[in-house]
């Protein structure tokens, strides 16, 4: 029988970070998955990184995990989108090589000690007094581990849908894992389903590209990782189109036809990533939309048609994608389709993606209620860390909302569970202006160097960096010009960045485009980022409070007869206790704070 | 520990024909029981006659109407027991040491409305007009506070709120999804801003003019010695005396009563010791006194004497209400005429009226013309704003302006966005949905007991 001390079920972008910070912390680590040769695959769109995900995987690698490395390495396109707005908005994404971002992952966790892959489909779940023992495979083996985290993805329970046909699968053509589905299933988790979908590919042999505009990658691109030295290089152009109204006749007409219209699909899908037969019968008053051709990478000819997302079936796929100017050739090599998944409904986990029911048993990724690779890899280091830590008797790592996107993102689904698949977006964040993808590195290096996810050559880049942007802003907060300071100056755009940073000492001139970032971002927004700092203060004064023994939660009115129970069951110690209880609202927390404060006034008189 | 019972008189503690002691939450019912004996069966929300029992002594004092609302459908929101007793403050005092000794509690002030807003029956500008609604002064000001408790103001912030969460919500699609070329015009975003403004702006003009018709309109008599003013002040009242209120706070410098002509309640005030021309230190002192009034008031009531010429103290005290709405009365009609119409112009503008406050001739007129001249007429749109709503929306106004002129010079759409986020935020304690304890806590403490 194998023993370790940490499993990971999944070969997805969670299960990757996950067992990777796992092993990297020292702990004998397994990463099982269905098909070893898809490790790392990209289901969907062949990139990475965009807005608020482009600063997730800033944040993954300053806490030492893998994506911004990997995707830096396999990228063939990169672009800084929002550039006309401010740095807090401004997010790297990057289109990657699929092929190469498999092997190359790959190749690279073959190489991390204490860690072993291994191919196999998990089944069962071993249990033994409310804690995980380990894992049973189809085949009956059984794999022991201290703590196992699960990142099925689209795998539990997949369904997968093209017009009127479904069956089951993970990806297309890939197996399902239904039994684990039902294993969780039988062991009380409260689940659900959720939807996604993906376009066809087309040969790129037969698109007349003349009919799209061209998007070209970034004159000088910049990386998602601090790791990352050297230039990168675009490789490839991607190509801007749009359907139009005939193309929307098509699938007006035979929405009948399509999974999703026909009601095949019960899983709620993404509002934010819309089928096509989605965006025409919700917004019947636009004459187009966009249409993204993507290359899948360098050595294949496939081209991901971004945009055309669809469940209807192949014949009316291939019709609707011929009117489309420049595609009236175009062969169709893979369908798009609709999946339907399991996932466990997360307010039933805690803010360290344990669950609350079976002890030492993760979860992370899609299983959670999320989509997108960066939120996935996010989760996934967050649930390696914290299986280690459980483990070892070491006090758990939790991310508030005021330190990163990954503190918002966990918060978000775990005090208020999901209803639709979960992505991150800037506005989620209260603190956005300081949430920065050019600071990640202030922000999370030095929790990823205790946990020991950083090396020492990476640390003391770092230290470097963080030194010349300390100073730097320090430096800059001093300087005037004709008598005034050069913050005042700059707010009222009568200096640029440039003539700035010519008047740093050669030693704090920024050397990299992020530290170069970080001080606009700090000139751009000084007085609010102090205003959010005082609020984040204010917050976690009120996360401490104390809530006296013996309070009656029953006789709060105007919270839910549930929640009462709840409170009165847990008899949380802090606000910030009681915040972790599942299905508690901002709104009965405050209604507990105001309580609190009356009952220690009543206790006073 | 169990949350009590809270208990408290509804009614002013005075004789009466009849007083009122109310109980709200869980156990409201069981401990009016111990000692309200209801006649036969009753029923919620239905008046029960019975006997007041005192299970100290095992005797019957009063009788009584009581009256039981079962949550939620009460003032408060929960289980409420409303006892009406006879009007002697001994009775009311006995109930409530009952209820006390049955494991009720004083309830604090403000705490049933406090209740009220906790349970989601009112908000917090409906529950700072249940104040406002008792003491208000006129039945204008009445009719603006119900209003209010109906949700006058409350309408108008939450409309505001959409207005700015529509912009913002334009303005996130643009951060989120740069690629999709939504491609808002700045110029768009200019006017809803300019628009949420305006709005703010407005609302925050109606916290004089509500004021006014909740408080009165307070009006300055101004006038040199012996011009007559103590009479005039005191020929004004006698006529009213039946609706003039005592004043409480009434100081030795200057003297403050209040009446009411065709339902517009006005302050005057009389100071004493106005001299133009001090003599002593207690005189220059009252001068100053007088300036602070004068620059508070609403508006000034100058006395001339028009037995003789306007002479160098007139032209001082002119010079201090020059920014004031002003009303000359001209007083001692009753003596030969003196003072020539061209020298009063010299003083500033306003109209005249011809009065003796000695023989009350024309008082009738002066208070036509005050009410002419002083009384403004309330809006169709008016809702009243208290301070601190004033003080909220001055904060969103900050902001909005802030963000306007962020617009005009192309400012990335985070930043707008987040000052956007803090007008919001702004506007939403005012109506009390984000809860910031502070803020109730000091609302709550300004109501009575029992309200």
């Amino acid at each position: 029988m194998i023993d370790v001390d940490v499993l990971v079920v999944g070969g997805g972008h969670a299960g990757i970070e996950a067992c990777y910070a796992s092993a990297k912390m020292g702990a004998s680590t397994m990463l099982l998955t269905i098909h070893l040769d898809t490790l790392a695959q990209m289901s969907c769109n062949p990139s990475i990184g965009g807005t608020a995900k482009g600063q997730l995987v800033r944040e993954i690698d300053a806490l030492g995990g893998i994506m911004g490395w990997m995707a830096d390495r396999c990228g063939i396109h990169f672009r800084l989108l929002n550039r006309k707005k401010g740095p807090a908005v401004q997010a790297p994404r990057a289109q990657e090589d699929k092929a190469l971002y498999r092997i190359e992952m790959k190749h690279y966790l073959e190489r991390v000690k204490n860690l072993i892959l291994y191919q196999g489909i998990a089944s069962r779940l071993i249990i033994k007094e409310g804690k995980i023992k380990g894992v049973e495979l189809m085949d009956g083996t059984r794999i022991k581990s201290k703590a196992v985290i699960l990142t099925p993805g689209t795998f539990l329970n997949g369904l997968i849908h093209i017009g009127t046909i479904n069956y089951p699968a993970g990806r297309a053509n890939e197996p399902a894992s239904i039994e684990l589905a039902e294993n969780l299933r039988n062991l009380g988790f409260k689940m659900g389903r959720l939807k996604t979908g993906t376009p066809m590919r087309i040969h790129g042999d037969s698109i007349n590209y003349s009919n799209f505009q061209v998007q070209e990658g970034d004159d000088e691109p910049i990386p998602f990782s601090f790791r990352t030295k050297g230039k990168l290089n675009n490789r490839i152009v991607c190509h801007l189109g749009y359907t139009n109204e005939k193309v929307h006749k098509i699938i007006r007409e035979n929405l009948h036809r399509s999974a999703l219209y026909s009601g095949r699909i019960k899983g709620i899908g993404p509002r934010y990533c819309p089928s096509i037969e989605d965006k025409i019968v919700k917004f019947p008053h636009h004459q187009r939309h966009h249409i993204f051709l993507e290359p899948e990478g360098l050595d294949t000819k496939e081209i991901y048609a971004n945009g055309l997302s669809s469940s209807l079936p192949y014949e009316v796929q291939e019709a609707f994608m011929r009117e489309i100017p420049g595609l009236e050739n175009a062969v169709m090599m893979r369908p798009g389709y609709a999946i339907e998944y399991d996932f466990v409904q997360p307010i039933q986990l805690k803010k360290t993606l344990e669950t609350k029911k079976i002890e030492n048993l993760f979860l992370a990724g899609q299983i959670n209620g999320t989509s997108g690779y960066e939120e996935a890899g996010a989760q996934g280091i967050i649930a390696g860390i914290n299986a280690v830590l459980k483990i070892n008797s070491r006090p758990p790592f939790v991310l508030r909302r005021d330190e990163a996107y990954i503190g918002v993102m966990i918060d978000d689904i775990v005090n208020q569970g999901v209803d639709e698949p979960y992505r991150l977006f800037t506005s989620r964040a209260e603190y956005r202006l300081y949430l920065r993808s050019d600071n990640a590195d202030l922000r999370l290096t030095p929790f990823g160097k205790e946990l020991g996810l950083i090396d020492e050559e990476t640390y003391e880049d770092f230290l470097r960096s963080k030194e010349r942007k300390e100073r730097g802003r320090k430096y800059i907060s001093f300087q005037k010009k004709k008598g005034k300071p050069i913050q005042s100056l700059f707010s009222s755009r009568n200096i640029d960045l440039d003539e700035i940073l010519d008047l740093l000492p050669e030693d704090l001139r920024p050397v990299t485009n992020n530290e170069k970032m970080f001080l606009e971002a700090e000139l751009r927004y000084r007085g609010y980022l102090e205003r959010e700092k005082r609020a984040a203060e204010r917050l976690s004064k009120e996360e401490s409070l104390n809530i006296p023994e013996g309070m009656d939660f029953l006789s709060i009115e105007g919270i839910s007869k549930e929640l009462k129970e709840k409170l009165k069951k847990y008899a949380p110690s802090t606000i910030s206790e009681a915040r972790k209880i599942s299905g508690m609202t901002p709104a009965a927390l405050s209604l507990l704070i105001v309580k609190i404060k009356e009952w220690k006034d009543l206790e006073k008189s | 520990m169990i949350e009590n019972t809270i208990v408290a008189p509804s009614t002013p503690l005075g004789k009466g024909a009849i007083s009122m002691v109310r109980l709200s939450r869980r156990d409201s019912l069981k401990i009016a029981l111990k000692f309200f004996k209801p006649k036969g069966k009753f029923i919620p929300r239905k008046a029960a006659y019975g006997k007041l029992y005192d299970f100290e002594d095992n005797k019957f004092f009063d009788d009584g109407i009581m009256i039981y609302y079962k949550a939620p459908s009460s003032y408060s929101g929960e289980d409420m027991v409303e006892i009406t007793c006879h009007g002697n403050p001994i009775i009311v005092w006995r109930i409530i040491e009952l209820a006390l000794k049955s494991g009720a509690r004083q309830a604090k002030p403000g705490e049933f409305s406090y209740r009220a807003f906790l349970n989601g029956k009112m908000d917090l500008p409906g529950a700072e007009a249940i104040e406002d609604l008792v003491e208000a002064q006129s039945y204008d000001g009445v009719k603006l506070s119900f209003s209010q408790l109906e949700g006058g103001l409350s309408k108008r912030i939450w409309k505001l709120r959409k207005e700015l969460l529509e912009l913002i919500i334009v303005l996130e699609t643009e951060i989120e999804f740069p690629d999709d070329g939504i491609g808002i015009e700045r110029k768009d975003v200019l006017i809803s801003l300019r628009k949420v403004k305006e709005e703010i702006k407005e609302l925050i003009s109606f916290f004089g003019s509500g004021k006014q018709i909740l408080e009165g309109i307070k009006l300055v008599l101004v006038g040199k010695p012996n011009v007559g003013k103590s009479s005039l002040f005191n020929a004004l009242l006698e006529e009213e005396r039946a609706i003039v209120t005592e004043f409480p706070g009434t100081t030795r410098d200057f003297l403050r009563e209040r009446i009411i002509y065709r339902g517009v309640p006005f302050i005057i005030i009389d100071t004493a010791g106005m001299n133009p021309n001090p003599t002593d230190m207690i005189e220059r002192e009252g001068m100053k006194r007088a300036e602070i009034l004068i620059n508070e008031a609403d508006g000034i009531l100058f006395l001339l004497d028009l037995s003789c010429q306007i002479d160098e103290g007139d032209q001082k005290l002119a010079k201090l209400t020059v920014n004031k709405k002003t009303l000359f009365v001209l007083n001692k009609s009753d003596l030969p005429e003196v003072l020539r119409e061209s020298e009063i112009k010299k003083l500033g503008e306003g109209k005249r009226v011809k009065i003796s406050a000695k023989k009350k001739e024309n008082l009738e007129s002066l208070r036509k013309e005050m009410w002419k001249t002083f009384s403004k007429e309330i809006p169709q749109e008016m809702v009243y704003i208290n301070s601190r709503q004033k003080a909220n929306l001055e904060k969103s106004l900050v902001s909005i302006e802030r963000a306007i002129s962020l617009a005009e010079s192309e400012t990335p759409e985070e930043i707008i966005s987040e000052e956007l986020r803090t007008a919001i935020s702004a506007l939403e304690e005012i109506i009390g949905k984000v809860k910031t304890d502070e803020v109730l806590k000091g609302i709550f403490s300004k109501f009575c007991i029992g309200k």
